[in-house]
Formats: structure tokens, C-alpha cells, sequence
């Protein structure tokens, strides 16, 4: 799945927590809380500050260039790389299972 | 009836309600006394391995996929590693105690003792909030102190037991699973009843001292290894109980203790010569501080 082309919208699986380990941000697949069928990934992820704001966003329903563009607003990096970003950020994510694809658009401007 | 143990301070007991037989007692060293007090107890059984009412929670790998009964308690079901055997559900009965293993038929043969056993251990292991299990070989340092060489399957762990064997002052304890628990004084290094190929698993315990993360190279390499890819290199190799937030927790607490205490290395190195004898030498002094990384 090309996520940089798509129009798609993206957002956090429930079931999915943060938590600090020695100063570093993780998502932690506690599936014991996940109520969704989807098959459940054993993966943990460690973010940098990019992927924690990132993640942040995904709290509501995303396309990749809204997320591009709210990287490249805050952060202050080329819009180029900013997609860039935040294209990989969602294809290793989409990978474990940890967003995944909604048609809901509320919130996508945000 | 057959007591392994103890395991980290757990002694472990099969019950045979079902024709098994296992085919790698180990030896006297891991065998508790039949009139030892029991901590986990594991009933085998003949039954349905039907997973109705169990809700899923996590799938490892292809063969295991976890669930959770009505009460939150964790089961797991093992299937086609037994031969002549679908499946294998392990249930708790009582958390932290009691588990029972299913069979969907008799097995064939004498079925190897780590398949029932290694699960219903770090069930028992994360309900207690005793530890984790660490995929990795773990020596003794000449002087004490435990170095755990953490690594994937095939990184060479197994390997390393054997390149240590005949160095002098060091003591390998187990070349591929090594249980660590949080204890007053620090992180502790327990051996287990479960070797890797290389089959060493002797019985003992230390204080962990270092951790390394193995790899091959075509020359000998120690560099000191911290924050971000520390975490994600532990996370690659110590078991975190998904299945439960609580436990995970513990788990995830005792990983990020074990980064902020204990001296992490990269260590790459050719398989020759001398190798053994150098591994021990830089571990020991990573440990005590006596090198730059």
C-alpha cells in the first residue's frame, strides 16, 4: 500500500498504550485491552520525538500530508521531508498493526 | 510426577493425567525433591483444546496464539509442535500457581519437556510479577557478577557457550535463557532448565554485572550502547507479557531499570582464536568500569 498517494485517513487502534522506559516513548500492543479483530502484533516500537508527535497526532483521523503538514508547521523541517516522515511513520505502523485505515474525516484538520 | 527446580526460587511440578512422557528430564542438578513445596503446578491432560469463550489477544510467532479467559487470566494455545499432536491450550486455573495443558490427542512419542513447560513458567512468572525471561547466553565473570550476552534466534548464542566453556574463571550458566528479576540491591541473573542448542544449562544465579548485544564481524568490536537503541535492542530479546497491561508494566519497569543500572555493549567479533578469552577479558572489565566504550 503506496500511503503517500493515498487520500486515505489514519488513526490510533485502540488496545494500544505509551509508556516510558528509561526516558524513551514506546508503543506497547497490550492486547489483553484491544477489542478489535485484527490480527495482534507482538511488535513494540521505541519512538523518537518525531514519531512521538506523530503518534500524538493519530489520535484523531489523519491523511499523511495533514500530517506532513502539521510536522513541517511545528517542527520546522521541508515539507519534502516532512512527508517523507510521516509516509514511513505510517507504513511501519500500518505494518504492526498499531493505526490503522478509518473512513471517519472529523478532526482531520486539526 | 516429575518437580523442576527451582527456577529463580520456583519450583516447578508436572502432574500425568494423559499419556505423556517427556523426553529431556534434565539431570539431577534441576530436579526437585517429589516432596518439595511447589510454587507452579502444570496438570497434563487429554481434552478439547477449543478456545470458545476465549477471547484473543495476541498472536507470537506461528505457532502460539494467546487469549484471555473470562476472568482476565491468560491461556495459550500451541499448535502443530507436537508431532501427532494439533494442539496444545494451556489454561490457568489458579494465577501464578496452577495451569493445565490440554492435549487434542495423545502424542505419538515423547514429547520435549521445554514445549509445556517454558510457557506455563512465564505465565506463572508475569501473574507473580516475579521477572522476566531474557533470550540470551549469561556467564558467570571470573571475580562474579553475571554477563548477559542477549541475542535473536541465531545470533550465535549457543556458539558463545561454547567458545566460554574452557575459559578459565568462567562459569556459563545457560546459552539461551536467562531469567532476571528486580531485586533491593539491583537486577538478579538466574539460569533455567532450558538450554539452547548448545545444550548448557547448569544451575546458578548472580548479580547481572553487564549486558552485551552479540553480533559477527570480521574484527573485535566493544562500543557502549544507550537510550533509544538500548530499549529497542532489550525490547528484541526480553519477553514482555504482552498479553496482560499490569504485568507488561513490571516487565517494561524492570527493562528500563536494567538501562539505566547496568553497562550495555555492542560486542561483534570473529569466530577464532583467542575469541573466548578476549569476550570474558572486555566483559569483565565493562563491568568494573575499567573500560572506555
Amino acid at each position: 500500500m503506496d500511503v503517500s498517494k493515498s487520500e486515505t485517513f489514519y488513526v490510533q487502534r485502540r488496545g494500544i498504550v505509551v509508556r516510558r522506559v528509561a526516558g524513551e516513548v514506546l508503543l506497547v500492543p497490550v492486547a489483553a485491552t484491544a477489542i478489535d479483530e485484527a490480527r495482534r502484533s507482538a511488535e513494540l516500537f521505541v519512538l523518537n520525538p518525531t514519531g512521538e508527535f506523530l503518534w500524538n497526532e493519530l489520535a484523531s483521523p489523519k491523511r499523511v500530508p495533514d500530517l506532513a503538514r502539521n510536522l513541517m508547521m511545528t517542527h520546522e523541517v521541508a515539507l519534502e521531508t516532512a512527508f517523507d516522515d510521516a509516509a514511513r511513520f505510517v507504513d511501519a505502523l500500518l505494518g504492526a498493526s498499531l493505526i490503522q485505515v478509518t473512513h471517519a474525516e472529523t478532526d482531520a484538520s486539526r | 510426577m516429575t518437580a523442576i527446580g527451582p527456577i529463580a526460587g520456583l519450583v516447578l511440578r508436572h502432574t500425568m493425567d494423559a499419556p505423556v512422557t517427556f523426553r529431556d528430564l534434565p539431570g539431577s542438578e534441576w530436579r526437585a525433591r517429589d516432596d518439595d513445596a511447589c510454587d507452579i503446578t502444570v496438570r497434563h491432560m487429554l481434552g478439547s483444546t477449543s478456545v470458545d469463550g476465549l477471547a484473543p489477544s495476541l498472536e507470537v510467532g506461528e505457532h502460539a496464539t494467546y487469549y484471555s479467559d473470562r476472568d482476565g487470566s491468560p491461556a495459550v494455545l500451541l499448535r502443530q509442535i507436537i508431532p501427532g499432536v494439533e494442539s496444545v491450550l494451556l489454561r490457568t486455573v489458579v494465577p501464578g500457581h496452577e495451569y493445565e495443558a490440554r492435549y487434542s490427542a495423545a502424542p505419538t512419542s515423547a514429547v520435549p519437556r521445554v514445549v509445556s513447560e517454558l510457557p506455563a513458567y512465564t505465565l506463572a512468572l508475569s501473574a507473580r510479577r516475579g521477572g522476566v525471561i531474557a533470550h540470551g547466553c549469561g556467564f558467570v565473570l571470573p571475580g562474579g557478577g553475571l554477563a548477559l550476552c542477549l541475542g535473536v534466534s541465531g545470533a550465535g548464542k549457543s556458539t558463545l557457550g561454547r567458545l566460554l566453556a574452557g575459559e578459565s574463571g568462567v562459569r556459563v550458566l545457560n546459552d539461551d535463557r536467562i531469567v532476571l528479576t528486580m531485586q533491593t540491591g539491583g537486577i538478579h541473573a538466574w539460569s533455567t532448565p532450558w538450554p539452547g542448542r548448545g545444550g548448557q544449562a547448569t544451575v546458578g544465579d548472580a548479580p547481572l554485572a553487564v549486558v552485551a548485544l552479540i553480533g559477527r564481524a570480521t574484527e573485535r568490536r566493544v562500543s557502549a550502547i544507550r537510550g533509544r537503541p538500548a530499549v529497542a535492542a532489550l525490547l528484541q530479546t526480553i519477553a514482555i507479557p504482552l498479553w496482560e497491561g499490569e504485568a507488561s508494566d513490571h516487565a517494561l519497569e524492570l527493562v528500563g531499570r536494567l538501562e539505566q543500572d547496568v553497562p550495555i555493549v555492542r560486542l561483534e567479533y570473529p569466530l577464532e582464536t583467542g575469541t573466548g578469552a578476549w569476550i570474558a577479558t572486555t566483559l569483565r572489565s565493562v563491568a568494573n568500569g575499567r573500560v572506555e566504550v
